[in-house]
């Protein structure tokens, strides 16, 4: 047998190309990892590898190194190199240029990239820097780029005056956290002097089906931001509005702050103690499930707040202790009757019909949109309300100057149970004839004194409104932000209308139309174009 | 650049009696029909049929699309040896590169325009927005236009059309991966700037939704520039390697 010689032959030739090719790759990576990272480790190792692959070419082969360096090819190599670099470089320029122009030409025939002119007429008033915050991970960087054309209409058209800044929340989580921000979030705010973030007004953005109107009307919000406070009364054991848990306030006390509103606590027994007044900066106080029923002297408080156009959102449950907060022909539920129309009556909603797990866990099965609400809509998104008491609406014979109504509705089968110690004692109601209350009635009702402008908003439940029930329900969460901006008076200056999109739906075709249409895009068009291939190859080959 | 209209007729005229020219055209177009009718199907009753759905799906066949018309334009030449014979020939290198490119880009035209008779259809049926589709088309055929000329590159670099082919689809891929770069790179500033390197950076939240930058028009007509230029020294570089 013989053995076959497998000795490897190493000369200076290919000592001397091995180097020249470890100088041209560490070369790259060294450059694109100082591109990428900047100084490290692993960049300053490549640029040595480089350095030392420079020096075993030049050394090992010195003719070729140095024909590399001046010969023909290089001479020519290097200019065709550079010029590639410099129309690059051209390319480049023009192009950043013509994008500073942000020169944007929308040809959907219905302008949905383009600001209406009630857009442009709000952008005129923009006196003072704002600034547009979106959060983007790179996890969500196509999101950035279809909102940042958006956004991008803004700054153009106020010639900067509003600016788009992207923060990574991944790459600056204590920013992300001090805005309260999560992957995807827009913020708007007003920019102090020096640049920074103006923290006091700083809002978040919606995010809907409707990208105009939610910025359109977040900088509306903005422009009338620290102007408007809601007060929460916290006497009477009411609910805590900073409570975090499933049965607290917070979503919604957050909620009116996104909203560009001031919230603060008051003391209603505090208050009626010295014969003090509501703040004069209320635009509405929230009573939200007062344990025990107000004084005399708290009334007082009350009324002289509504004669002077206040606005009361009262959130009134069902109670089993000795003196209930609005009991029926108490003094506070009488005020609200002789004044306003409108009053609580002592009986639990049952709903056969329209309900959750239990009976008492009741749906809004209609409601009546014009005044306080046009967003509510039972049928697409339903309330729901925790065991809820009947309000009563004196449509018939109203106070003079006072316009009321009802708002939301049971199902015809609901009834209100009357019996509350037995419902309290042993969880158990029937219906009574002639003693329980009958079906369709009545959960949230309103009144306007058209007079002093003062109004009230009564909803025979505050469970709606907690943690747990504002985020499942859609439809509690816009029934309370627009009873809130109804008692602000807010509605004509952040409701805005955005651009219409005319989208005309598709019908499906008939069967003999879309076999047809299959027929012709699918078989017909190609074929005719492979036909032709053919007759024309066929023709080519006899020739 | 001179012998660009010569060229230009040789390379439209190759095209149209090549049956492999038409087979590519046939097999597309049986995509986009079935495209079409799968969108229709998908849009009865609950949405307008969507304008851009051939466009964006081009976006996306142009990495295999373009290097099969462009693999051939000047590795062939190379590897048959005519390059020699073209470069004797009384026509600048610049037209040479522009008027082969011209061809394919005509070619790549003339299967867009087919395509857009199912636009004409949907007027037919339903009341789709022209404008945004013909903002679809406007992109796809300038995007077109820049795959092609990175074809051209890689067609001068070797005489082997399947290499040519493999490594301009390769680079297209990277071109095409930009909505995706997030994906991979977790610095969000770096993946926006590798975003607007990319062509569907310039196409998928722009053109597709009905919506002309004039940036995009420059950086599309400036990667045709920047590769056909390139083009032409690589082909420049026979003369003195």
């Amino acid at each position: 047998m013989r053995q076959q010689n497998s000795d490897v032959v190493i000369t200076r030739q290919r000592v001397g190309q091995i180097g020249s090719y470890a100088f041209g790759l560490a070369l790259l990576i060294g450059v694109l990892g100082l591109v990428w990272t900047g100084w490290s480790t692993p960049v300053i190792i490549a640029f040595l590898v480089a350095a030392v692959g420079l020096a075993t070419w030049a050394t090992f082969t010195p003719r070729d190194f140095a024909a590399f360096i001046t010969g023909r090819q290089a001479r020519y190599g290097t200019i065709a190199f550079f010029s590639v670099i410099l129309l690059s470089g051209i390319v480049a320029m023009t192009y950043l240029l013509v994008r500073e122009r942000a020169l944007t030409f929308d040809l959907t025939m219905s302008e949905e990239f383009t600001l209406s002119p009630e857009t442009k007429d709000m952008l005129r008033r923009v006196t003072r820097p704002v600034q547009i915050t979106g959060f983007y991970s790179s996890q969500n960087l196509l999101l950035r780029a279809i909102d940042d054309q958006f956004f991008r209409l803004y700054e153009t058209e106020t010639n900067g005056l509003i600016r788009r800044v992207y923060i990574d929340p991944d790459e600056a989580p204590a920013v992300a956290a001090s805005f309260g921000a999560t992957d995807g979030s827009v913020y708007i705010s007003y920019v102090n002097d020096d640049g920074s973030v103006d923290t006091a007004t700083l809002a978040r953005v919606p995010r809907s089906d409707s990208q105009e109107r939610d910025m359109t009307e977040a900088i509306l919000r903005l422009q009338i931001a620290g102007t408007v406070t809601v007060y929460f009364d916290t006497s009477h054991s009411a609910r805590d509005p900073l409570d975090t848990s499933p049965e607290g306030l917070s979503g919604i006390h957050a909620g009116i702050q996104e909203s560009g509103l001031i919230t603060a606590p008051l003391d209603m027994t505090t208050l009626g103690e010295a014969n003090g007044d509501v703040p004069a900066d209320a635009a509405a106080v929230l009573l939200v499930r007062p344990l025990t029923d107000y004084s005399e002297a708290e009334i007082a408080v009350m009324d002289r707040y509504l004669d002077r156009g206040g606005g009361l959102f009262i959130m009134a449950d069902v109670l089993f202790n000795d003196d209930p907060f609005l009991k029926q022909d108490g003094a506070f539920d009488q005020y609200l009757w002789v004044n306003f129309g409108i009053r609580a009556l002592d009986a639990a909603i049952v709903d056969p019909v329209a309900s959750d797990r239990s009976a008492l866990d009741v749906y809004s099965a209609a409601a009546f949109t014009g005044t306080v609400t046009d967003r509510f809509d039972p049928q697409t998104d339903p309330a729901l309300f925790r065991l809820a008491r009947v309000i009563e609406v004196n449509l018939e014979s109203a106070p003079a100057n006072v316009a009321n109504g009802k708002l939301v509705l049971t199902s015809e089968l609901a009834y209100g149970e009357t019996n509350l110690p037995q419902l309290g004692q042993t969880n158990t109601f029937a219906f009574d004839d002639g003693v329980d209350l009958r079906g369709p009635l009545t959960i949230a009702g309103w009144s306007w004194d058209q007079t002093t402008n003062g109004r009230v908003l009564l909803i025979g439940d505050s469970d709606f409104v907690s943690n747990g029930m504002v985020e499942q329900y859609l439809g509690n969460g816009i029934l309370f932000t627009d009873g809130v901006v109804w008692l602000t008076d807010l509605n004509d200056e952040i409701t805005f209308q955005p651009q219409t999109i005319g989208v005309v739906p598709f019908f499906p075709l008939d069967q003999p139309t879309r076999s047809a249409l299959l027929f012709g895009v699918i078989f017909l068009v190609p074929g005719l174009v492979l036909a032709a291939g053919i007759v024309i190859s066929a023709r080519r080959a006899r020739q | 650049m001179a012998g660009v209209f010569t060229v230009f007729q040789r390379e439209i005229g190759s095209y149209f009696s090549s049956l492999y020219a038409y087979l590519i055209a046939f097999a597309l177009l049986v995509i986009m029909g079935i495209l079409f009718i799968t969108d229709l199907d998908n849009a009865a009753g609950q949405r307008p049929p969507d304008p851009s759905v051939i466009p964006t799906f081009l976006s996306f066949a142009m990495i295999f699309f373009a290097p099969l018309l462009t693999m051939r334009l000047l590795a062939e030449e190379k590897r048959e040896g005519t390059l020699e014979l073209l470069l004797t020939a009384p026509a600048s290198d610049t037209g040479i590169v522009v008027g082969k490119f011209l061809g394919a880009w005509t070619y790549y035209t003339l299967i867009l325009a087919i395509s857009f008779l199912y636009q004409l259809i949907l007027m037919g049926i339903a009341q789709p927005d022209l404008a945004r589709a013909i903002a679809a088309y406007i992109g796809i055929w300038l995007y077109g236009g820049a795959c092609m000329s990175v074809g051209m590159v890689f067609s001068a670099i070797t005489e082997n059309q399947i290499v040519a082919a493999f490594l301009a689809s390769a680079m297209l891929f990277l071109f095409w991966i930009g909505d995706r770069v997030g994906q991979v790179v977790t610095n969000i500033e770096v993946a926006q700037v590798l975003r607007e390197l990319t062509l569907q950076g310039h196409f998928s939240t722009s053109f597709a939704y009905g919506l002309l930058h004039a940036e995009d028009v420059v950086y599309f007509a400036g990667i045709i520039v920047v590769m056909l230029f390139i083009t032409v020294r690589l082909v420049e570089s026979n003369r003195w390697r």
